[in-house]
Order: structure tokens, then C-alpha cells, then sequence
């Protein structure tokens, strides 16, 4: 039994000084590195904002009027950018037809997209690349038909969806 | 040359389906718009002017002129007021009036029997939103003694007022 200690201590004794010798290799100061990794995933924010997100329509024929939204996205990879909108719509599904046209920080980018009756979207590759903060502006118009043609009222609405994708 | 092109085709495949997998949705963002459309309604008179000709001065005449016609558009429910009036150009002094009106999808406004009623003539909730209606107007004038109504002429309207109901 004695003899196992033993054994288990010069074992311990070995193990610890092969340790300490490995840590103070060298001259005084000594120094080492350790390796640190850190992965940043692509992310993106958007911040919208509407100065006027109300169409106010006469009801004459034909009317029109304007709304003026944009969109501050901030991001830091490359990205694309997607605008898509639901028809103006009230209760009883009476839709009044609206477009919506984009200018992007590219000019080139610039384009117009038409929930009714086209159902066409925006998409923008050009816009985006690096980091930083992106402005899209977004003036959307709403025209009305025959004064029949749709109800008076301010239950109408919509959603314009912004969407940013890496690239 | 075959096993080329299959390669090719192979290397495009891959290209597109990892172009796929990169895109990766980040952020996506709704802004919600609404609009308001205010009540409004359009009148479009036809028909007229209308004619109720020369009254010899006799006593108790009557004269009928049922070419009137008011096009209503509205974009909400409507109550119409109906008003005639005919007097002398110089004197100011009326002519007797009445008048009836017909709606087309519902007949006769003024009275169910087709008979003349005096103005004016109101009516709620006459025409539902988002329709168009034609009304037709029919007029009438009477004398009454010979020395009730002045001679010389006589100029008048038929006005048609569509407010919005309440």
C-alpha cells in the first residue's frame, strides 16, 4: 500500500514540473499568443418612416394624390433590396389602384413597382455594397376610378414591405 | 464532347444552387399606408332646358313638360331634395307649380300613383353609395283666374340638391 502511494506522488511530481516547464520556457519576460476567433453574421436593420402615409381623396373621378415614405437600412454586408405592396383595399374589397415609385441611393437602381392590377415588385442589387446606412425614398400614388367605383371612407389600406437580403 | 457538357451543366448547377443558399433574408420591414376618400357625388342634368310653351292668359290652364333628367353619381348614400320654381321675369310673381320624379330602378318618388305633388320633394337615403341613378323630372304650371299671374314670360329652375346622409 505504501509502495502505491509513493508511486502516486512521484507520478503527481513528474506531471506537475513537465507542466511548470512548459509555461516558463525561455527568458524572462516570457510571452505567448492565444488564438481568438469572432464571426460576424451578415445583419441588417431597417428603419421605416412615412411623412405622410395618408392618401386624402376628393372622390371625383380620377382623383389622385400622394403619399411619401422611405426606408433607412442599415447594414453590414453587401445586400439587395426588395419592395412589394398590398392593393388599397377597404372592407368591402373596394380597391382604389396605386403604384409606387422608388428612388434608391444608386440612381440606376431607381424603379417603380404596381400592386394593381400588374402585381410587380422592386428589386435592387446595385445599391448596397459594404456597410453603412442606405436611404430609399418611396412616393406611392393612388388614383380613383368612376366616383362609383369605390366607397367614401378612410377604412383603406395597405402595406408596403421592405426586404433586404445578402447577396 | 458529351462528358464536357455534362460537366459544364454540373459546375453551372452548383453555381446557381449556391447563388441560391447565399441569399439570405436579414430584415424585412411593412409600412402601412391608408387613404381616405371623402364622400362626393356628381349631378349631370340632361333633357332640358325645359318648355312649357305659351299660356293664352286664360283662366285655369295647365301645361306638362316631362323632359327633365338628372344622372346622379355618388360614392356614398344620398338623401335629394327637389325644388321647382317659375316666376314672372319682371315681377318676380310665380306660376303656380308642381312637379313629379322618376327614379329608374324604383319608380315613381313623389307619389306611387304617377300624380303631380307641389315642390319641394325630399327624400333620405334615396340613392345607396356606389351607384349611378337617373332621375326624370316631370313639370307642370297652372293658371289660376285670369288676373292671378301677370302676362309676359316666365323663367324658372328645377334644382336637384344630393347631401350625404348622416
Amino acid at each position: 500500500m505504501k509502495k502505491y502511494l509513493i508511486l502516486l506522488v512521484a507520478l503527481a511530481m513528474v506531471l506537475g514540473l513537465s507542466g511548470m516547464a512548459m509555461a516558463l520556457e525561455g527568458n524572462l519576460p516570457v510571452s505567448d499568443t492565444i488564438g481568438v476567433t469572432a464571426t460576424v453574421a451578415d445583419y441588417a436593420a431597417i428603419t421605416p418612416s412615412a411623412s405622410d402615409s395618408v392618401y386624402t381623396l376628393t372622390g371625383a373621378a380620377g382623383d389622385d394624390d400622394t403619399v411619401s415614405l422611405s426606408a433607412s437600412i442599415e447594414t453590414n454586408c453587401d445586400a439587395s433590396v426588395a419592395m412589394s405592396a398590398t392593393q388599397l383595399v377597404n372592407t368591402a374589397s373596394d380597391v382604389i389602384d396605386t403604384t409606387y415609385a422608388v428612388t434608391a441611393p444608386n440612381a440606376l437602381a431607381n424603379g417603380s413597382f404596381d400592386p394593381d392590377p400588374l402585381a410587380t415588385t422592386y428589386a435592387d442589387s446595385l445599391s448596397i455594397t459594404g456597410r453603412g446606412t442606405y436611404s430609399y425614398s418611396v412616393t406611392g400614388t393612388a388614383t380613383l376610378g368612376a366616383i362609383s367605383a369605390q366607397a367614401a371612407g378612410s377604412d383603406y389600406s395597405a402595406t408596403v414591405t421592405v426586404t433586404v437580403s445578402s447577396i | 464532347m458529351k462528358k464536357a457538357l455534362t460537366l459544364i451543366l454540373m459546375v453551372g448547377a452548383v453555381i446557381v444552387m449556391s447563388s441560391v443558399v447565399m441569399a439570405q433574408s436579414l430584415a424585412e420591414q411593412p409600412i402601412s399606408v391608408s387613404a381616405n376618400v371623402a364622400p362626393y357625388a356628381e349631378i349631370t342634368p340632361a333633357g332640358g332646358p325645359l318648355n312649357l310653351g305659351a299660356f293664352t292668359g286664360d283662366a285655369y290652364q295647365q301645361k306638362i313638360d316631362g323632359t327633365g333628367l338628372f344622372t346622379v353619381e355618388t360614392n356614398t348614400l344620398l338623401s335629394l331634395l327637389f325644388d321647382f320654381d317659375l316666376t314672372h321675369v319682371t315681377e318676380g310673381t310665380p306660376l303656380i307649380t308642381y312637379f313629379k320624379i322618376y327614379k329608374n330602378t324604383a319608380g315613381w318618388l313623389t307619389q306611387p300613383d304617377d300624380t303631380f305633388v307641389l315642390p319641394p320633394a325630399s327624400f333620405s337615403n334615396a340613392q345607396a353609395e356606389k351607384t349611378t341613378e337617373i332621375y326624370a323630372v316631370a313639370i307642370m304650371a297652372k293658371t289660376g283666374a285670369i288676373s292671378d299671374q301677370a302676362a309676359g314670360n316666365y323663367t324658372g329652375t328645377v334644382t336637384l340638391t344630393a347631401v350625404s346622409s348622416p
